[in-house]
């Protein structure tokens, strides 16, 4: 069972057993104190050029000059707050338990969001298989590009854990935890 | 007729036989003055003939000397009193050779001193020596040095570089503090770091990719990223010096997953395509940007029938059409599809390309050159992985069978294409037991080999995920390594050398 690796791979919470997307409105349309003294963007892009603006720290705004166009607009939010129950590498849970990842987003988009794990049930799925069963114990489900499957666990920043020969420990979006694909 | 301001030198040329009448650089003309008279005055002659008429010489009108030849000047030579029909070639370049060559000239580029017989053939996507054959001596060769970028302490990788003409951009993600975001940084073409890097996602949630394209004027990047509690898509706007021209647009509008954007320009908007699971499977989506924002709403490219999901778009502009190809099917039973759209997005055909007998796709990738476009993915086998490439006309036709990339290595995988000069470079990860390594090849519009595989980047930690440019006469290439234990982007290049 081949995988996809491009761009990374994206930890889905299908891996646990259940899990609640928390999906927010967006806050980044609040007051964006601004001033038009930095406009001095692209001298010669022949496309229109945006009025900028300046938050108190020094970040740097784009008002919405399109409906579409909205403005990266968060101070520096801080890392994510990691509440792990256990260990996604070390799969430290009971015997018949796996420990199972996911992402939960902050209410607020400019916030912390918080990675957390948990000892659950383990599931069925092996390998590249769908996470329509949640995934063994070591594997966690992500999107890959090519389909939704549980891939192993690997460290993505040394050695503790490698995956097979031909595999490759693809990057994921849960810090320091690697999948093989 | 050439232009009578030009230098003539068709004495220069008088041992080169040729239609044009080279062996003999002055030709005279047969041509008899058109009117003759009854009674010619003593002083007529060819070029100037006088009639006696009336007792009064009266002038006629010159003999036409024009010979039809478009390398010939005409005239009517009164010394030698016949018509002269000179070849005519010039030098403008000064390099020594004249043209044009449908004169009996031998430069083929007469405005570049560095284009004409005998001259070094260069990786330039130039008949360099005028013999009818482009790079024909001339091969890519691996630069030799392989520069970390933006190392961090956490993983980050590389998503995509391009070449502006003043230097690369590279694209890439980064892990900082446990958030992962979006960065571009320009490098010169020796890899050193030019400027400050350019952090393109800040909100809280992760973003990742990117894809970026140079329009000529300008950068256009796309990512996904998690500020909306869920990856949607998003694309903004930059120069070369990695200053914002837009803000962040927002191209998915529906909830779900929007993952993996790719974008093209068209040298009038850009596109970008991915993968979203709004409709329960995924499908691909894509959305035209324009100079005033998104031109239109987001489009469904996929059909979907079936149930069949499409995922990991890539896209290219031949100058015409959007060639996509993306893999569709659903876990374990992937094919990599080629379709081709105009520039509104109206379908004009598609095509399987992968073999499914050679197991499931994944991976794919695509790269448009002059009237053809490549398409490679990668496959699992029986005993391991293989990398494959189609070659297909600009209307989608095959153009031969699909070739397996590596068919020496078990295990070839992530196939990057990139269109360079006439023929499709080709760099992918080799499973060196115990770590990845990345190879590269050439093959030419009809999918044969040019370049045979060679080792581009060996140990000692794993190179995967090569991304490709066309820098000054070379490819800039960068990947993602582990060999500090971490993956970190580095970046190295394939130069031009004579064989």
């Amino acid at each position: 069972m081949s995988v996809s690796v491009k761009p990374r791979l994206f930890l889905h919470a299908a891996g646990a057993a259940a899990f609640l997307v928390v999906v927010v409105a967006g806050c980044y349309q609040a007051s964006r104190p601004w001033d038009e003294a930095d406009a001095d963007a692209s001298p010669d892009s022949g496309w229109p050029l945006p009025d900028t603006g300046v938050w108190p720290d020094g970040g740097q705004w784009w008002p919405d000059t399109d409906p579409d166009e909205i403005g990266p607009v968060c101070p520096d939010p801080g890392p994510p707050v990691r509440a792990w129950v256990c260990d996604i590498l070390v799969q430290d849970c009971g015997s018949g338990e796996g420990c199972y990842g996911w992402i939960e987003p902050s209410p607020d988009p400019c916030r912390q969001e918080v990675y957390r794990s948990q000892c659950l049930p383990g599931g069925f799925g092996g390998q590249g298989d769908p996470c329509d069963q949640s995934c063994q114990p070591g594997l966690e489900c992500f999107i890959t590009g090519e389909g939704t499957q549980c891939l192993y666990v690997c460290d993505i920043l040394g050695s503790e854990r490698r995956c097979p020969p031909g595999l490759i420990c693809s990057p994921t979006d849960m810090p320091g935890v690697g999948a093989c694909s | 007729m050439i232009h009578p301001t030009l230098v003539v030198l068709g004495a220069l040329l008088a041992s080169c036989g040729a239609k044009t009448g080279l062996s003999e650089a002055h030709v005279e003309s047969d041509l008899a003055p058109e009117h003759r008279c009854e009674e010619p005055c003593a002083a007529s002659t060819f070029c100037r003939p006088l009639c006696l008429e009336d007792g009064e010489c009266v002038p006629l009108p010159e003999p036409e000397c024009g010979d039809d030849d478009r390398c010939t000047t005409d005239r009517c030579d009164a010394a030698l009193d016949r018509c002269v029909n000179e070849i005519v070639v010039v030098d403008e370049d000064r390099d020594g050779h004249v043209a044009p060559l449908e004169c009996g000239g031998t430069d083929c580029d007469d405005q570049d001193p560095l284009v004409h017989p005998g001259a070094p053939e260069a990786c330039n996507g130039l008949d360099d020596d005028c013999d009818g054959l482009i790079d024909e001596d001339a091969d890519l060769v691996p630069w030799g040095n392989e520069v970390p970028i933006a190392a961090s302490r956490e993983t980050d990788d590389a998503g995509s570089v391009v070449w502006t003409g003043e230097s690369y951009v590279v694209g890439f993600w980064d892990y900082r503090d446990d958030t992962a975001d979006v960065y571009l940084l320009r490098l010169d073409a020796e890899g050193n770091e030019i400027g400050e890097e350019e952090r393109v996602t800040t909100s809280a949630g992760d973003g990742y990719g990117p894809s970026i394209v140079w329009t000529g004027r300008e950068l256009g990047v796309t990512w996904n990223d998690r500020r909306d509690g869920n990856y949607e898509v998003y694309f903004a706007r930059f120069d070369a010096q990695l200053r914002r021209l837009s803000g962040d647009i927002r191209l998915s509008v529906d909830p779900g997953w929007s993952v993996y954007p790719q974008v093209a320009w068209s040298s009038l908007e850009y596109l970008v395509a991915w993968q979203d699971d709004r409709l329960g499977v995924f499908q691909v989506f894509a959305r035209r940007i324009g100079p005033d924002g998104p031109a239109g709403p987001e489009l469904q490219l996929s059909d979907g029938s079936g149930g069949r999901g499409a995922e990991s778009p890539v896209v290219a502009f031949d100058g015409a059409f959007y060639h996509l190809a993306w893999l569709e099917g659903g876990l374990g039973s992937f094919a990599v599809r080629h379709a081709r759209f105009d520039q509104v997005l109206e379908p004009l055909g598609s095509v399987l390309v992968s073999d499914a007998r050679r197991g499931t796709a994944a991976e794919p990738e695509i790269a448009a050159g002059r009237g053809v476009v490549a398409v490679s993915w990668e496959a699992e086998t029986e005993s391991g992985w293989e990398s494959s490439v189609a070659v297909l006309t600009s209307t989608g036709q095959p153009v031969a069978p699909a070739r397996v990339i590596d068919p020496v290595h078990a295990v070839a995988r992530q196939p990057s294409l990139l269109w360079v000069n006439g023929g499709f470079v080709m760099v992918w990860s080799v499973f060196s037991d115990p770590t990845f390594d990345l190879h590269f090849a050439v093959i030419d519009p009809a999918g044969e080999p040019v370049l045979a595989s060679r080792e581009l980047v060996v140990g000692p930690g794993d190179a995967v995920g090569a991304a490709l440019a066309l820098g000054p006469g070379e490819v800039g290439v960068a990947w993602s390594d582990s060999r500090a234990g971490n993956y970190d982007v580095y970046f190295t290049r394939l130069l031009c050398a004579g064989l």
